[in-house]
């Protein structure tokens, strides 16, 4: 599988002033059964500093109770992935980033010789509503193959680049929206997911290959701007946009860009959220983000691997939304629920490097600013 | 941006709320201790430990609003919220049932609430807004948010007057736009109540709502995407303001049908109200061509307060508490799987894009007060008498030039005088000692027609008695004039008195001249302002015999500068 070599280091240090100090402390703690449960003085607490997406893996109690049975405890900071990078380690035993380039890089600059662990993988995704598949297909932007239906990115940035509205492509009596088709994301310059859009846009609008010269950069931040300033006000966070399609819906979030664990998580816990209206689309192409444990002590290391092969611990993770290397085959990352196992995606791409993102996110970041066409 | 004024229990037009507070002893009782002055340090603002106290503001507020701060500790949640956050008070009991975290809440407006984050003297664990939108776009204003959790959801949408309603066609599932409510005010057919955008959230919506929706497209609006002409003639309806939504539906509650027929405001306060009654039969209309939704994020400030922060917002976003939000606020559930109550309506307003940068922001708002509004026209009426001499003379000084320009804070910036604004002082002693008028017709600050104003206010001196009431008369008689020389300007007066009148008119004699003035002078609200040893009840009378409001200039931590700019909300 490819790697997502550099979207994690997207927001560079001239950007990263916007980025949310999130440290949220959560301790895990287990229920201590009265029957053969350890008791606490005999587990060892790991202290880990994790992208804000597996806070809710993390914080299971079912990956509390099985990390119990192992004697071990989890005492789960949060963080921004990019700040993970930047912060002093020596307090945690596991360094938990949203994807393997920044743990590449915190194995880089803290000189960690010990083995990284990519625990469990997620692709970036599009969610939108049954009405909009129609209008979305006959314009070319959506095309099914099966059961699974992909959203052409190429021909999607064709449309913005010719300034399409929504209602040049729905019937008003489906859908009324007198704005320009967009795709709702976070704020690109302090939220991962809106990079891995940015890196996902630019990949397309670089004739279907990895920017990787500043000059190209520059004119594609320029080019791409208005796929976030048109936006107006973004959300900081991942779940902000989600939430918003889950809650206000399509009056608000036609399509919005996510991780294909936000939704699966909710189907998988069949909490109603997603009615039958809700569909979910694959960029093409897509970006895998890929959780990846960097081990910073021994206690750490031994947890690492735990949550990397444990059988139980992997089934809590795809009850979470996620897709895990070692499952017996696709069947393997359903999660239950009746929820049918994610589609094997053949056009994965990788992003570009941190300080080509952090180019085209300055081009955006002035452009908002009123010093560009946005 | 909501208001600091807070002597309100719970939402206003709840039912039973108009009959339990039309007099003045109601608004006396509450209005001299607790609305004043939420614009002072939060210290004077805490309004009491509202755990295992299920209406705190009755009897105990005042007193709590003079308590020191409460020191930050494990346990204890204490946050800094906007006024239309307290119809939460009475979950807070059940909260520390559930959770063990004692809440605190005190109350101030959004732009100060802001300001005080920003320069980091909330003092303050979390921050709870009905909208966070603007703090974020302020340069290092997100970064003061560790966390933030949206707790509950309301549109700002508008209520008419049913008749109105009707006799426009505006019934059953007819799409109503902002267009055509800004066709029925230019037709004349059409006012409305809408708070002060500089001071209330609901007003901040609406104005870049309705900037956004009249740019035809329902993008994210730029500056040269705002259309002055459709702007000018939509907020021309606008013949009610307030700095807080809740005062502002007080006051339309109170308002006779035919002076204004409808408001703007948040869809939990107008289903409220049309639930009550207290308005007469009302018409939600949510407009076809969108709306911007509040989602009350509840954001941490304090690093050490993360685990009780944590726990306050997964019980308010459990569903049972997402239910009973629904139910007693009449606000949307902002998690999914908590089904949508039939009286919000079906289909999905279309949500409309607010600004990505402050300067689209700033300028919107700088160009309602300068260009779109209704001019205005304040009259202050100014205590000059010997007891002001000294550091209350000073202090009416600053207050005055603050307004000029010389308060460079957040809300400073928004409270000044602005283009077209007509300025009368009037100063009193024994009788009243000068009538000094201003037009602004530059408000850019240093400028030559607000330096009038600062040169007036250096030049004033303090001796005599204390003519309240022949000096308010007077104001009256400047009003009434001015109803007939501005008839489309905003006309208010601030009365501020630091003792109790003797000389000249008596209560009576100004109430019974009052009385006989005709209808649009009658119109004017007095916003009265206690200094010194004033008599509180002497001004709330005042206020609430003219639709105005009693400000406290006395409480702990709060300025009269603080005051004259809270005012400005109303004016």
């Amino acid at each position: 599988m490819p790697t997502r070599r550099g979207s994690a280091r997207v927001i560079g240090p001239v950007l990263a002033v916007v980025l949310v100090l999130v440290v949220v402390t959560l301790i895990v703690v287990p229920r201590v059964t009265g029957g053969g449960g350890a008791s606490s003085q005999h587990l060892t607490d790991v202290r880990v500093l994790a992208g804000s997406e597996t806070q809710a893996y993390l914080t299971d109690p079912a990956v509390a109770r099985r990390l119990e049975e192992l004697h071990y405890r989890l005492r789960v900071d949060t963080a921004g992935s990019q700040e993970i990078v930047g912060r002093d380690l020596k307090d945690y035993d596991i360094a938990l980033p949203s994807n393997s380039p920044q743990a590449d890089q915190i194995r880089r600059d803290k000189h960690i010789t010990r083995q990284q662990y990519v625990l469990f993988f997620t692709p970036i995704a599009i969610a939108t509503f049954q009405q909009l598949v129609p209008p979305l297909t006959t314009a070319g932007v959506v095309t099914a193959n099966g059961p699974v239906s992909y959203f052409d990115m190429g021909r999607y940035l064709g449309l913005v680049g010719q300034d399409t509205r929504w209602s040049a492509l729905v019937d008003p009596a489906v859908y009324q929206n007198p704005g320009y088709l967009l795709i709702k994301s976070t704020d690109v310059r302090s939220s991962n997911s809106a990079a891995v859009y940015l890196a996902l846009a630019s990949y397309v609008a670089n004739k279907n290959s990895i920017v990787s010269d500043g000059g190209t950069a520059d004119e594609l931040g320029t080019q791409l701007a208005k796929l976030f300033t048109r936006q107006g006000y973004t959300d900081p966070s991942t779940e902000g946009p989600f939430n918003d399609y889950l809650t206000i819906g399509i009056g608000k979030t036609p399509l919005v860009m996510i991780y294909e664990s936000q939704f699966r998580a909710r189907q998988i816990a069949n909490d109603g959220s997603i009615r039958s209206d809700r569909v979910l689309l694959y960029p093409s192409p897509t970006i895998y983000a890929k959780h990846t444990a960097v081990p910073l002590t021994d206690d750490g290391e031994a947890v690492a691997r735990l949550l990397a092969s444990d059988p139980q611990l992997q089934v809590a993770a795809v009850r979470a939304g996620f897709r895990v290397s070692n499952s017996a085959g696709p069947a393997g990352n359903a999660g239950g629920g009746g929820v049918a196992p994610p589609p094997q995606l053949a056009n994965v791409v990788d992003p570009p490097t941190q300080d080509i993102s952090t180019r085209m996110i300055t081009k955006i970041d002035a452009a908002y600013n009123g010093q560009g066409p946005g | 941006m909501s208001t600091a004024i807070t002597g309100r229990r719970g939402r206003p037009g709840r039912p039973g709320s108009s009959t339990r507070r039309p007099g003045s002893s109601t608004r006396r009782r509450q209005g001299a201790s607790i609305r004043l002055g939420a614009l002072g340090t939060v210290a004077a603002l805490v309004l009491g430990v509202l755990a295992g106290c299920t209406d705190p503001g009755l009897g105990g507020g005042g007193d709590a609003s003079t308590s020191p701060p409460a020191p930050s500790r494990p346990g204890t949640l204490r946050i800094l919220a906007g006024s239309e956050l307290k119809d939460l008070e009475p979950l807070l009991p059940d909260l520390k049932k559930a959770t063990g975290i004692t809440v605190t809440m005190s109350y101030t407006g959004t732009l100060d609430g802001a300001d005080k984050i920003l320069k980091g003297s909330a003092d303050a664990d979390a921050a709870w807004f009905s909208s966070d939108r603007y703090l974020r776009l302020l340069s290092g204003g997100a970064a003061k948010e560790l966390v933030r959790t949206p707790v509950m959801l309301s549109p700002v949408v508008l209520g008419v007057r049913t008749p109105l309603a009707q006799q426009f066609g505006w019934t059953g599932t007819t799409k109503v736009s902002w267009g055509d409510v800004a066709a029925k005010v230019a037709a004349g057919q059409l006012t409305y109540a809408m708070t002060n955008p500089a001071a209330s959230n609901s007003g901040f919506s609406a104005l870049v709502g309705v900037a956004a929706a009249f740019a035809g497209t329902s993008d994210a609006l730029q500056v040269s995407d705002i259309r002055a002409a459709p702007l000018t003639s939509f907020f021309g309806g606008q013949v009610l303001t307030a700095g807080s939504s809740g005062w502002l539906t007080d006051a339309f509650v109170k308002a006779p049908p035919a002076t204004v027929g409808a408001m703007i405001n948040y869809e939990s306060v107008l289903l409220t109200l049309q639930q009550s009654g207290a308005a007469g039969p009302l018409t939600i209309i949510r407009p076809s061509d969108g709306v911007i939704t509040a989602d009350y994020p509840m954001a941490l400030l304090a690093d050490n307060r993360r685990d009780e922060y944590t726990r306050v917002v997964s019980w308010l976003r459990s569903p049972a508490t997402q239910r009973r939000i629904q139910h007693d606020t009449s606000r949307r559930p902002v998690v999914p799987g908590v089904p949508l109550e039939s009286r919000f309506g079906t289909g999905t307003p279309l949500e409309l894009p607010f600004p990505a940068t402050q300067q689209v922001a700033d300028r919107l708002l700088a160009a309602y007060f300068d260009e779109y509004r209704r001019p205005t026209h304040a009259i202050y009426v100014l205590d000059v008498s010997g007891s002001m001499e000294g550091d209350r003379l000073a202090a009416l000084q600053q207050a005055l030039t603050g307004l000029t320009g010389a308060d460079d804070s957040l809300a400073g910036r928004f409270a000044r005088f602005r283009g077209r604004e007509h300025v009368t002082m009037i100063t009193f002693s024994s009788a009243v000692t000068g009538t000094r008028d201003f037009i602004i017709n530059d408000p850019s600050p240093g400028s030559a027609d607000l330096k009038a104003i600062t040169d007036f206010a250096g030049s004033l001196r303090a001796n005599g008695n204390t003519a309240v009431y022949t000096a308010l008369d007077a104001a009256y008689t400047k009003a009434a004039q001015a109803r007939k020389d501005e008839p489309n300007a905003l006309t208010s007066i601030v009365l501020m008195t630091d003792g109790e009148s003797n000389s000249g008119l008596d209560a009576g004699q100004f109430t019974g001249r009052y009385d006989a003035r005709p209808a649009g002078a009658r119109a004017v609200r007095t916003f009265a302002v206690v200094f010194g040893e004033a008599d509180r009840g002497a001004l709330s009378a005042i206020a609430t015999h003219t639709g105005g409001e009693v400000f406290d200039a006395t409480a702990p931590g709060v300025s009269l500068s603080d005051v004259f700019r809270e005012i400005r909300g109303y004016q």
